[in-house]
Formats: structure tokens, C-alpha cells, sequence
């Protein structure tokens, strides 16, 4: 299909500060699939995360991405947005004086491309309809960008600006830590809306949890930057149970972290 | 108009000036012992700002002939048109006097009839010291002497752009009073003056919008004094948008007093590019008086700002409030001082002040000093002053929404200036302030 999205990762390494942490991966999300990269902390989920979203201290030293056929990695960050990459992150910043809704109309608009921009009432219709799904006190609206919101507030921010942009392919930065149960459901279910043909999702966590809620139909396991293991749903049931350590006796890894190797 | 040569100034200039302004002899006086004054004391050393470099006293010429009738033109309120807000769509500002400035000479004076009526007075300052001798007389350098320093009592000697505004026991005058001053042409040199007085219980808004185009290779120098004495209940709110073109030097002093229970709030606007050391600041004099200071400045090109607030408690109970938030760009210059200071007897003062500096290019220079000064121990004073850069991890944040760098850049800025914009007093000057951010950051 030509107009599905997809992204694809080939042999990507990337070295922060100096230091390499993604030492060759490899991946592929088209649209209508849903991703989990699995992996205890420090073996560099993250690091992918914000690499392919371009952040400034990521250095890519090889490999290539591509978003829909294009070259991911020659964009800037807001070109990758605009071309439908989304990241809700792990720590979002927050803005003060940028009240959300002018924000998020700003972004909007940004990625529909001028002459093209939403009227202002559907907006905010649209606004207000996304937050409600998502129990967001309408407040939010014109609170400044993630200012003194608590951890969950934040998370439900990043996945209400998901669901206003649209994004083709949209990664979920350990989008579960720091959220109860009952917050976990309402960001499993904003999610679980949006999925569809027209939405590749990539959702890393070390948590086998929010993937009772957001059934992934492919899994990764990231150790020591590589992807060192893929399969179906079933490989996620099977960390649950069985922990990581069974993973790293029968591919004989000691340390599962980056610094290890290098 | 009459077309003056222009002329380096001497005593028979300014003894010319007074003349051809009809000022009584007590105010000529009054100037010329400023200008003795000039010529003996020494220019202030400035920390962090040297006006000889900038030729300062050179460019310091006057009109020899100074046209002492009303400017022509017609009674609308044209000048502000293009500053300010339109409320009413048809390119009037609804304000309560007007006086523009567009050389030296008598201002053009509008104020609304009813106000005249109640007593209030707004009038160029040479007449008023004719008309209303006994308060000009007795204010007038009351609170900026001309012996403070070689600058101001340059200014006192050569001020030709003046104007007194007296508002009357319990009389509130709810629209603004705007002053316009413009520098639209090399050979007018404004030297500007406002002394207002709040009486008793009175209440006073005034707005002074600097503006100027043009101003030729070889620059401009100016002073400005601004006394405003505010009496008991009294309240003031003075707002001062500043867009001079860098051709402009300039030396400013505005201060007021409270008395008792009194309010003075400034609003003060610094964008444009010129190099100007200015001071701003209020005397608690009367117990439980209060001064609270919101300032907003942008510095683009080369532009030179030092810049210094200056609270100054006398009163028991008396506060004061300082909340200044500046961007540096380009190559420009920002000096914040804050100055609280509380003097031995001011018991139960509560002074505060915050000051947020952004240089948002690698070239600009920003400098925040705060302090505070403290001869009282029953008081409460803080302060909070930062520099910085903008923030990478916010760029990349907005940008990972889609929204491009520059955009990013001035939401950013946008958001550092908003909790000095938003408690803006007025509307228009808020207004103004804003298109002035979003044209500084366009460029």
C-alpha cells in the first residue's frame, strides 16, 4: 500500500557523548502494527527513542532510517514531525507562558502546512472532545505546557497531543512509568483509539504491564544496544514470566547494559 | 515653523530658551543655575555604560529658535494611532488627554472637556510655570535634582519638550493621559520633562510611547526627568514603551514619591536599539504606601541598555515589588539593577524583586544585579535574579512537535515575557508590547 505509513531502521548506531550506545539495529513498523521494544534499563531503548526523533545530543555514526521511504536522518526535528513522526517522551519539558491549547494548535497547524490551517472553533471542539476521552480536566487547556503537572498528567498530555496530530508513526517513550493503574488504563485506551491502518506504533518499555493493555503484535528485547531478540505477542508473556535472565543465559549475556561492550 | 540653526548649547542659549518660551524668571533662573551647575560638576562614572564614548555631550545641541506656537494639525489623536490599540476600530485611542511630541517647542495638548472641568490639568511645562507657579514651582526638581549629577543638571538647563499634569484632590481620571514623544528628524532634538502631580485621594494613568525613525549617520543625544509625586491615597500608574532607533544616546531619570498610602506602578517597555542608561524609581516616603514595577525589555542590533530600579523605602509598612524579564539578541547589551533599598526606621517594609534575563544569541551580553540594601530589621526583602540561555531540551521539544526553530525560538520567548506581559495594566499597552516582541523576534 503506498500510502501506509512505515519506518524502517537499518544497522542504526548512535553515540552519546562520545559514547556509543545503539550498536546496529534493526527495525520495521508499518502501519496498523504495533511495536514493543522490550529490555531492562540502560541497554538503550531510549536512546533509539530519541534518535530517530533527531535530539540534539543523539549522534547517529551509521546507519539509515527511513519514514515513509524518505531519509529520516537528513530532517531536522520539527521536518520529522511534520512528516508524521511522533515521540511522546519519558520527561516532557515544560514551557511556561505557552498555555497547552495555543501550543498544540501551533503544532497542529505546523503539520497540516499553511493554507491549510483548522479553523479555530473545530479546534477546540476537537480539543475539548480528545481531553475529555482522555479524563483531562478542561483547565488543562490553557494551563502552560506541562507546567506543574504531575508525572501522569504529563503522560496523558503526551498521548492527547498524539491523538490531535495524528502522527503516521509514533513512538511511546516509556510512556507507563510513573502512572497507577487506573492512569494506565485511560493512556492504554487513548492509544488503543488511535490505532488503525493509518498508525504505526513503536511502544518501549521495560514493563511487561502496559502491554496487557496495549497488546503489541510484534516484540523486540534490546541488550547492549542490539535488538537480540524479536517474535510475536507470546514473547512478551514469556519475560513476564520467566524474567530477563533466561534471555541472557541462553544468548550468553552477563551484562545486559551498553557500557559493557564498548 | 520657524527652521532654528542648530547650535552647541551655551548659557545665552538656554537663557534664549527660557525667554522664547515665556517662562517666568524664576524658572529661567532655575535653569541657569542648573547650568552653572553643569559646567562645574563632573559626569557620573558609570559601572557598566561610558556615554563619552558615544560622544555624548558633543551631540547635546538645541534649536537656537524654538517655534513657541502650537504645532499645526488638527485635535485628532493621530500620533498614537499607529502605537497603540484602536478600541473603537476607527483610529482613535480613548484616553483622557494627549500630548505629542514632535520637536522642541510647545507640545500639541488635547485634553476631554469634562476633565478640565473637574480640575485637571495638563498643560506644556513653560506655561504651567506661569499658570500654575506655586506646585511647578515647588515640585520641580523635587525629586531629580539638578544637582544630582552633570547630566541631570544639563537636562534641567536645556529641557524644551515639557509638560505638567495636575490631577486635583479626589478627582480619578479613568482613561490614560498619553504623552508622545517622536524623533522623526535630526535637527528637532527633544529633550523631554514630565512632572505630574496626583493630589490627594486622585487617581492618574499615564502612558509615554517614544518613538522615532531616521535619525542621520550622526546621532542623536538626549536627557529625560520625570518627577511624579503621588500624595496620600493617591494612586499613579505610569506606563513607558521605548522604541528609539540606535541613532538615539540617551540618559533617563524617572522617579515618584508616595505618600501615605499612596500607589505608584510603573510599566516600563525597553525596545528599541538605542544606547541609553536609564533609572527608574519610586521613594516610599508615606507609611503603607506601595510601588510595584513590571518591566519588559527586548535588545536587538547593537542596542546598549543599563537599566536600574530603584525602590527606596522611607515609610513604615510600605511595598514594593520589582518583576523584570529581558532578552538579549544580535549583539545587544542588557545591564538589570535592581535596587531595594529600606532605611533605618522603615519598619515592617516588604520589598521584593525577580529578574530573568535570555540571550538568545551567542553575541548578546546580558547582566543581572540585584540588591538590596537594608538598614531596618523588621522587614521582609527577597530577591531572585537569573541569566541565561534558552533552553535546548524546550527547543527540541516544541520542534518534535512539528513546529519550526524560529517559531519554536519565539514561543519560547513568548512564554519567558508572558508573567511580566500579562499583568500589564492596560489593554493598549499590552497590546503594544506584544506586536513590539513579535516584530523584534520576526526579524
Amino acid at each position: 500500500m503506498a500510502n501506509q505509513p512505515w519506518l524502517k531502521v537499518e544497522q542504526l548506531r548512535v553515540s552519546v557523548e562520545g559514547t556509543e550506545i545503539l550498536k546496529g539495529v534493526d527495525l520495521e513498523v508499518r502501519g496498523g502494527e504495533v511495536h514493543a521494544i522490550m529490555g531492562p534499563n540502560g541497554t538503550g531503548k531510549s536512546t533509539l527513542a530519541s534518535a530517530l526523533m533527531g535530539h540534539p545530543k543523539y549522534e547517529v555514526t551509521a546507519g539509515r532510517a527511513w519514514l515513509d521511504g524518505e531519509d529520516l536522518l537528513a530532517m531536522k526535528v520539527d521536518e520529522r514531525a511534520r512528516k508524521g513522526l511522533f515521540l511522546a517522551m519519558q520527561y516532557p519539558s515544560e514551557v511556561p507562558g505557552v498555555s497547552n491549547a495555543n501550543f498544540l494548535r501551533l503544532a497542529l497547524n505546523a503539520r497540516r502546512g499553511e493554507g491549510n490551517e483548522i479553523p479555530v472553533l473545530r479546534f477546540h471542539r476537537e480539543l475539548q472532545k480528545q481531553m475529555a476521552a482522555l479524563e483531562i480536566d478542561p483547565s488543562f487547556a490553557e494551563r502552560y505546557l506541562n507546567e506543574g503537572f504531575s508525572g501522569g498528567e504529563k503522560k496523558r498530555n503526551e498521548i492527547l497531543q498524539m491523538a490531535m496530530l495524528k502522527p503516521r508513526i509514533a513512538i511511546l517513550d516509556e510512556i507507563d512509568s510513573g502512572l497507577d493503574i487506573d492512569a494506565l488504563k485511560i493512556v492504554a485506551k487513548g492509544v488503543n483509539d488511535l490505532r488503525g491502518p493509518e498508525l504505526g506504533v513503536l511502544i518501549i518499555t521495560h514493563y511487561q504491564r502496559l502491554l496487557q493493555y496495549i497488546v503489541p503484535d510484534r516484540v523486540h528485547v534490546m541488550m547492549q544496544g542490539r535488538i537480540v531478540r524479536s517474535g510475536g505477542r507470546e514473547l512478551a508473556e514469556e519475560l513476564e514470566a520467566k524474567g530477563y535472565d533466561w534471555l541472557k543465559q541462553e544468548l550468553g549475556i552477563e551484562d545486559h547494559t551498553v557500557a559493557s561492550q564498548s | 515653523m520657524t527652521v532654528g540653526q542648530v547650535i552647541q548649547i551655551d548659557r545665552a542659549a538656554v537663557e534664549r530658551l527660557a525667554q522664547e518660551r515665556g517662562e517666568p524668571v524664576w524658572l529661567r533662573d532655575w535653569r541657569l543655575e542648573a547650568w552653572d551647575r553643569y559646567t562645574r560638576l563632573p559626569a557620573p562614572k558609570l559601572e557598566r555604560s561610558d556615554l563619552g564614548k558615544r560622544s555624548f555631550e558633543e551631540k547635546w545641541r538645541i534649536d537656537a529658535d524654538v517655534d513657541a506656537t502650537p504645532q499645526s494639525g488638527n485635535s485628532t489623536l493621530g500620533v498614537a494611532e499607529d502605537q497603540l490599540a484602536e478600541p473603537d476600530g476607527d483610529g482613535r485611542v480613548e484616553a483622557a488627554a494627549m500630548a505629542v511630541f514632535s520637536g522642541p517647542g510647545h507640545p500639541h495638548i488635547h485634553l476631554q472637556a469634562p476633565l478640565a472641568d473637574q480640575g485637571v490639568y495638563v498643560a506644556d511645562l513653560s506655561t504651567a510655570a506661569r499658570e500654575r507657579e506655586e506646585v511647578v514651582r515647588r515640585t520641580l526638581g523635587s525629586l531629580v535634582s539638578p544637582e544630582e549629577n552633570r547630566w541631570t543638571a544639563l537636562q534641567s538647563a536645556c529641557w524644551n519638550a515639557g509638560l505638567f499634569v495636575y490631577v486635583p484632590k479626589g478627582v480619578r481620571v479613568e482613561a490614560p493621559v498619553l504623552i508622545s514623544y517622536r524623533w522623526a528628524d535630526p535637527q528637532n532634538r527633544i529633550f523631554p520633562r514630565v512632572l505630574a502631580v496626583v493630589e490627594e485621594g486622585a487617581s492618574l494613568t499615564l502612558v509615554e510611547t517614544w518613538s522615532g525613525t531616521e535619525l542621520g549617520q550622526e546621532g542623536v543625544s538626549t536627557a529625560v526627568v520625570d518627577e511624579y509625586l503621588v500624595e496620600a491615597n493617591g494612586e499613579l500608574r505610569v506606563a513607558t514603551l521605548q522604541d528609539l532607533p540606535r541613532e538615539v544616546t540617551g540618559f533617563l531619570t524617572r522617579r515618584g514619591r508616595t505618600a501615605r498610602d499612596a500607589r505608584l506602578d510603573w510599566a516600563i517597555g525597553e525596545m528599541g536599539e538605542a544606547y541609553l542608561v536609564a533609572e527608574y524609581g519610586t521613594t516610599l516616603e508615606g507609611p503603607g504606601s506601595r510601588s510595584e514595577a513590571k518591566v519588559v525589555a527586548a535588545g536587538t542590533g547593537r542596542q546598549h541598555l543599563d537599566l536600574t530600579l530603584h525602590m527606596v523605602h522611607r515609610g513604615r509598612f510600605t511595598m514594593s515589588d520589582i518583576l523584570a524579564r529581558g532578552v538579549a539578541l544580535d549583539r545587544s547589551d542588557l545591564v538589570f539593577r535592581a535596587v531595594t533599598g529600606i532605611e533605618k526606621g522603615a519598619v515592617g517594609t516588604d520589598g521584593h524583586q525577580a529578574e530573568g534575563l535570555l540571550m538568545l544569541s551567542p553575541k548578546a551580553r546580558a547582566n543581572a544585579i540585584p540588591m538590596l540594601l537594608i538598614d531596618e530589621n523588621d522587614v521582609k526583602a527577597d530577591h531572585a535574579a537569573s541569566v541565561g540561555k534558552i533552553n535546548a531540551e524546550q527547543m527540541y521539544y516544541l520542534m518534535s512537535r512539528g513546529i519550526p526553530e524560529d517559531e519554536a525560538k519565539r514561543l519560547i520567548v513568548r512564554g519567558f515575557l508572558d508573567p511580566v506581559i500579562d499583568r500589564l495594566p492596560l489593554a493598549d499597552v499590552k497590546g503594544w508590547m506584544e506586536r513590539l516582541v513579535e516584530r523584534k523576534m520576526a526579524r
